[in-house]
């Protein structure tokens, strides 16, 4: 197929009738879970094959998608647009910018390697794989929806099966018993999986309905209509658009790790297992800073920029406080998930600055830390299978027995704490470019802070882990990744790499709907 | 015609109330479901000749509903005997703990 | 694409490629000899376009051949761009860089051959890494490129100094060395954020700095942070002297020749913008004085020959920086490269005698020029190189940044203190370089210098051609400078370079009284407290103290708050809704009737409600 032809289906399917790709990339996951529900429990590798095909058929979606996109012409393409609910104005409306582009692409790539990361997955294989492909096919689907209401429904289909991932394949954490509160610890088995997963999942729903009640005002207030391209030529009333927009933040913002809502995010990062804890901080946490920009800043940009002020110090606050906080961590699940506390700070940080450079950097750190993420979850999980600990201070030397993922965990690492050459880089740069040209400069200095403090507690960590005379005795059966677990690796940390060294692959995308949309925010 | 119609279904609404208010025994209760159920039926029914044919749609979905209503609730029957060695309702009171 | 653009993505792109080869293809680094191979020979393509360059430019320093291509974008207009610029300046530091690597290149194929064969193909994957950032640190087009490089090249630092990655200390220095360099590289992403924010671009040139206008003073003086991480200036030097835990040939390389260089080099690639900045140039005098003093004395009390030469690089970075702080550009330049051939050249010698006595300790030395003449030889030389002996490249570069000094001090007084201190300083030098001398390569053998004998060609070629660099690169490059650039040097026999040569001749006295006579001097005994003071590492122990009492301490806090008060608070909430709900949980009855009398209760409340709100 000729580049020509592919940009040629792209407008195509434009028109009503084209070949829905959207909808393809959105329902294979979903039709991989029906499929692996009615197949018998035993058929273990049919089960894992048919969860590769339909993450394959998403990924290879996405990519034909992206060379699809006609760039020259920019907005939505690829739509896709038939009623549901017509009386209330519920479409299945799907459409992509390129904004969507890219983030599609990250979701494809972390499914795919999230996949490979759990094929050796034992109990429950499953219930699991079906749980995970109905997960993802909601994150597609919010990527893409151009309809609030299918919007919404999606994000919580991508939100509520991760109760019962953490729940049933998760793994407990004790918690010492102390501070103000000490007497909660007797009711509430705090650590404990089923804790994480209750609380995480609570958060998030008390976040949702923050955005359900801001969805309704201005569903209303538009006159019954839930077209995201309608809501945003709609000039809300003031009232609405300085209440809505702290819903919105609040409500988002929880699922993107916003402080003082972030608590779920360590114990969930850390009671999940692998694949979820790659898809959930590489990709979930995602949707909350998408919906804080794409519905909250562009449909509501009086509330915007009336919040900008506080959005992007609770933001400077979120890079700081998490960095600071993983720091002090011992368990490596901890400090991964503090991380991306701290890294999501620079993506609301980007939003706030409310700036070209600032969106460009918010969105490509959206991707930069996905992919990063999901590297760091999936080493995680590699070592604590392995090691059968997470506890720091006790491993070292495990650069001997397992050379591979050490030199994996080392990129990460870099890649976290802003080495240029790796995609991390890219997208700091660009929210510290934004954020000393907005409103308020001094932003840039804490972010800054916040970066090297990322430094010194990745490489203590690597340090403590890889580096030194060792393995101690204690551990038996240290091995380097195996062939399924490398593939994962591979395809992240070269995407973290081609990232990094050639940001125009990405920005060719972000930065013309950047572009168009900036100015929405900016009414 | 439409007002003897709703009588009608006031009356078997009613008795259903009734029913399911007084009896113990679970098949007598899913009975008296039933009647109410088909009272909201012929309300439907009536109420469409002149709000137009919406009603009888809606009726005939109730009517394919209340037979999956019927089987659950049958089979729930079933079960309550299996565990509890009877159908009076008042033994499955678990809720309260 | 012009020649030139083509040779300087040969020296760039070359050592890139095997890098990533290696770093893909296991089993060809596995082989250990076919990696450094590949290595050995895109250093020696990387030498080869850069001496072409450096024929080119030679006599031509103001052409500028620049190659871009569009890096970053943001509403569509290029930000950032990367390529390669070759000018005068960059093509001279080219070449310097690609001799350096190539000798250590070679050298460490003989130093590290009885390593295992995957650490070996490791070493070389990383010199490569190493060799392709400083290229493109050299020849980068704009400041952000020199920036991203700079960041390159410190992270294959680390991974240098930790290559010895079981060694608790190698691991522990690694980290050091990384962390102290980043604290300082957050100046330089400040300044290049305001300079983007006033000028729009990240431009090293004139027009840039004119463009810079008021801020001009604040953005340098962000880029002078991260040179004192860099080129290790007091008091962000003390990841320097940990940096030795590395391989000897990555100290001759990195911590001595070229990395830490890289501090100097972007103050003379951005000196459109220093030139301007009168208030940042005198901060960068007194640190470059106060560095070269204070790491000389430091360097007095070090009995590990490696600590020597390191407090010696901070010592002589300190010279440079003062310079260009005094406002002579050439003068800083020029000490920068004749320190990178005398420096690497006595890191060699000194490893050399290290894989032979397998310590680095020099008690465990001593009488080794008999056994190692080639060695001692070259030792020397770059002794009397780095000591500023007449007639070698030390004494011209170091008398012209005296000069530097000297005319600064003409129009502000304050300049005097840097200049004594450098002065002094030259004493110092010529100590403690010639007690080395003197303990390493003469006296009583120790036991383990008893079996000490010369290396192969690979360790003793280098050190022949960097001897040679080491006389060679005085008068010749000089007399280039006066004709070339404009420069106006100085062959005549001045006041201060006098001076200087006097306080290099009183160190070589005292180090020939107390080391090789092993006499004594009046008052050296009252001179022990300072011993005291330069051997407590106070400055280390700040460190220390910043980082386990002030960073992790804060860190602790944070963290107990988050778990405690912040998820108390979350975990709070669920607790009491749960009491909560047990107090509900009563209206549970459990029987059936019970709930059909509440559903109907429900029914009748809501019909009175529409009846009330009907009527």
């Amino acid at each position: 197929m000729t580049p020509e032809m592919i940009v040629s289906a792209g407008q195509a399917s434009t028109a009503a009738g084209g070949f829905g790709w959207l909808s393809l990339i959105v329902l294979a996951p979903f039709v991989a879970a029906v499929i692996i529900g009615l197949l018998p429990e035993r058929f273990e590798n049919a089960i894992r094959n048919v969860a590769l095909a339909g993450a394959t058929v998403s990924f290879g979606g996405s990519v034909f998608v992206a060379l699809g996109y006609d760039r020259t012409r920019g907005g939505l393409q690829f739509v896709e647009d038939f009623p549901i609910v017509e009386s209330l104005g519920i479409r299945w409306s799907l459409a992509a910018d390129g904004w969507s582009v890219v983030l599609l692409l990250l979701t494809g790539v972390i499914i795919y390697a999230g996949v490979w990361a759990s094929w050796t997955l034992e109990s429950r294989a499953k219930e699991f794989f079906v749980l995970l492909l109905v997960l993802v096919a909601g994150v597609f689907g919010v990527f893409v929806a151009q309809d609030l209401f299918l919007f919404f429904l999606l994000y919580e289909i991508a939100v509520l099966p991760m109760y019962l991932l953490i729940g049933i394949w998760g793994s407990s954490n004790k918690v010492a018993e102390a501070g103000p509160f000490a007497l909660v610890f007797r009711v509430l088995d705090v650590g404990g999986k089923e804790y994480a997963a209750m609380k995480l999942t609570l958060m998030l729903l008390a976040g949702s309905a923050l955005i359900l009640a801001a969805m309704l005002g201005m569903y209303w207030e538009a006159g019954n209509t839930f077209n995201l391209t309608e809501l945003a030529e709609t000039e809300f009333s003031s009232t609405l658009q300085f209440l809505a927009f702290p819903a919105l933040w609040i409500g988002f913002g929880t699922l993107a790790g916003l402080f003082p809502f972030h608590t779920w995010s360590p114990d969930g990062h850390a009671a999940a297992p692998t694949a979820v804890s790659m898809l959930h901080a590489g990709v979930l946490m995602k949707l909350g800073a998408f919906g804080v920009i794409r519905i909250g800043m562009m449909l509501l940009p009086e509330g915007a920029q009336y919040w900008a002020f506080w959005v992007g110090t609770v933001a400077v606050i979120n890079v700081l406080y998490g960095a600071l906080s993983a720091m002090a961590q011992t368990d490596l699940k901890y400090i991964i998930a503090y991380s991306s506390v701290s890294h999501m700070g620079i993506v609301l940080l980007g939003a706030a600055t409310l700036t070209t450079n600032g969106w460009n950097g918010a969105i490509y750190q959206m991707v930069a830390h996905g992919v990063m993420t999901g590297l760091f979850f999936a080493l995680v999980g590699l070592v604590y299978g392995r090691a059968h600990s997470r506890y720091i201070p006790g491993m070292g030397g495990f650069v001997k027995p397992m050379p591979f993922v050490a030199a994996a965990f080392t990129l990460a690492a870099l890649s976290s704490l802003g080495l240029p050459g790796t995609a991390g880089f890219v997208a700091e740069w660009l929210v510290f470019l934004g954020a000393y040209e907005s409103a308020h400069w001094w932003w840039t200095f804490p972010a800054l802070l916040g970066a090297f403090i990322t430094a010194v507690y990745v490489l203590a960590g690597v340090r403590s882990i890889f580096y030194g005379e060792g393995p101690p005795d204690t551990f038996h059966d240290l091995e380097d990744a195996v062939d399924s677990e490398r593939i994962a690796l591979w395809i992240l940390g070269a995407c973290i790499v081609i990232l990094g060294v050639v940001p125009g692959v990405l920005m060719i995308f972000i930065d013309p709907t950047t572009a168009l949309y900036l100015p929405t925010a900016l009414r | 015609m439409t007002q003897v119609v709703l009588t009608i279904a006031a009356v078997l609404f009613a008795l259903g109330i009734y029913g399911v208010t007084t009896r113990r025994n679970a098949i007598g209760i899913l009975l008296s479901v039933e009647l109410m159920a088909n009272a909201v039926n012929l309300n439907l029914i009536a109420f469409a000749q002149t709000l137009g044919s919406d009603g009888q749609t809606f009726a005939l979905f109730s009517i394919a509903l209340t037979v999956a209503e019927v089987v659950v609730g049958l089979a729930l029957v079933v079960l309550l005997y299996r565990t509890r060695k009877g159908i009076d309702i008042d033994l499955a009171s678990d809720l309260r703990s | 694409m012009t020649t030139a653009a083509t040779l300087g993505l040969v020296a760039v792109l070359g050592p890139l490629v095997v890098a990533l080869l290696l770093a893909v293809n296991g089993p060809v680094r596995r082989t250990g000899v076919g990696a450094g191979a590949l290595s050995v020979l895109a250093a020696i393509a990387n030498l080869v376009a850069a001496l072409m360059l450096a024929n080119s430019w030679w006599g031509e320093h103001e052409l500028v051949d620049s190659t871009e291509w569009v890096w970053l974008i943001a509403n569509g207009e290029t930000i950032a761009t990367v390529g390669v610029t070759i000018d005068g300046i960059s093509a001279s530091m080219l070449a310097v860089v690609a001799v350096v690597a190539l000798c250590v290149q070679v050298f460490s194929w003989s130093y590290l051959s009885d390593e295992p064969k995957a650490d070996f193909g490791r070493y070389y994957m990383w010199q490569s890494l190493f060799l392709f950032s400083m290229n493109a640190l050299v020849l980068a087009p704009n400041l952000l490129q020199l920036f991203m490089a700079w960041e390159l090249v410190g992270v294959c630092s680390y991974l240098l100094i930790g290559y010895w990655y079981t060694k608790p200390s190698a691991a522990k220095a690694a980290v050091k060395a990384f962390w102290m360099t980043k604290l300082a590289d957050m100046g330089l992403m400040i300044g290049l954020i305001i300079q983007y924010r006033v000028t729009g671009g990240f431009g090293f040139h004139e027009a840039d700095a004119v463009a810079l206008g008021a801020s001009v003073g604040v953005v340098t003086f962000c880029y002078f942070i991260a040179v004192m991480g860099k080129s290790a200036q007091f008091p962000l030097h003390i990841w320097l002297p940990d940096a030795m835990e590395g391989p000897t040939p990555v100290s001759a390389l990195l911590h001595a020749a070229t990395m830490v260089a890289a501090g100097v080099y972007l103050m003379v690639r951005g000196w459109p913008l220093f030139d301007l900045a009168e208030d940042t140039r005198l901060f960068m005098a007194l640190i470059g004085g106060t560095t070269a003093i204070f790491a000389a004395s430091v360097a007095i009390v070090q009995t590990d020959i490696k600590k020597v030469l390191a407090y010696s690089t901070s010592s002589q970075l300190g010279y440079m920086v003062a310079a260009l702080g005094a406002g002579d550009m050439i003068a800083g330049y020029y000490h920068l490269t004749t320190h990178a051939f005398f420096k690497a050249l006595l890191f060699l010698a000194a490893g050399s005698v290290i894989h032979a006595v397998h310590s680095n300790e020099l008690s465990n030395m001593g009488g080794l020029a008999k056994k190692m003449p080639l060695t001692a030889g070259t030792f020397i030389i770059g002794t009397l190189a780095l000591t500023g002996t007449p007639g070698f490249a030390g004494f011209f570069s170091k008398d012209l940044v005296l000069e530097a000094l000297l005319h600064g001090a003409e129009r502000n007084p304050v300049l005097w203190i840097p200049l004594a201190c450098c002065l002094i300083a030259a004493g110092l030098t010529s100590y403690y370089m010639f007690k080395v001398v003197f303990l390493a390569f003469f006296g009583e053998p120790s036991e383990a210098a008893g079996h000490a004998h010369e290396g192969g060609i690979a360790l003793s070629a280098p050190l022949v051609l960097l001897a040679v660099l080491s006389i060679g690169a005085g008068i010749p490059v000089m007399g280039a400078l006066t004709s070339q650039w404009g420069h106006e040097a100085h062959f005549h026999v001045s006041p201060i370079g006098l001076a200087g040569t006097s306080a290099m001749l009183l160190g070589l006295g005292a180090a020939v009284q107390l080391h090789y006579r092993g006499g004594s001097l009046p008052g050296v005994a009252a001179l022990a407290p300072v011993g005291n003071i330069a051997r407590s590492e106070a400055v280390d122990k700040a460190w220390r103290v910043a980082y386990k009492q002030g960073l992790r301490t804060l860190a602790a806090g944070v963290s107990w708050f988050d778990r405690y008060v912040i998820d108390g608070l979350v975990n709070l909430s669920g607790v009491a809704l749960l009491l909560g709900a047990g107090r509900l949980r009563a209206v549970q009855t459990g029987k059936g009737g019970d709930y059909v009398y509440a559903v109907l209760l429900g029914v009748i409340v809501l019909a009175a409600w529409t009846a009330v709100v009907s009527a």
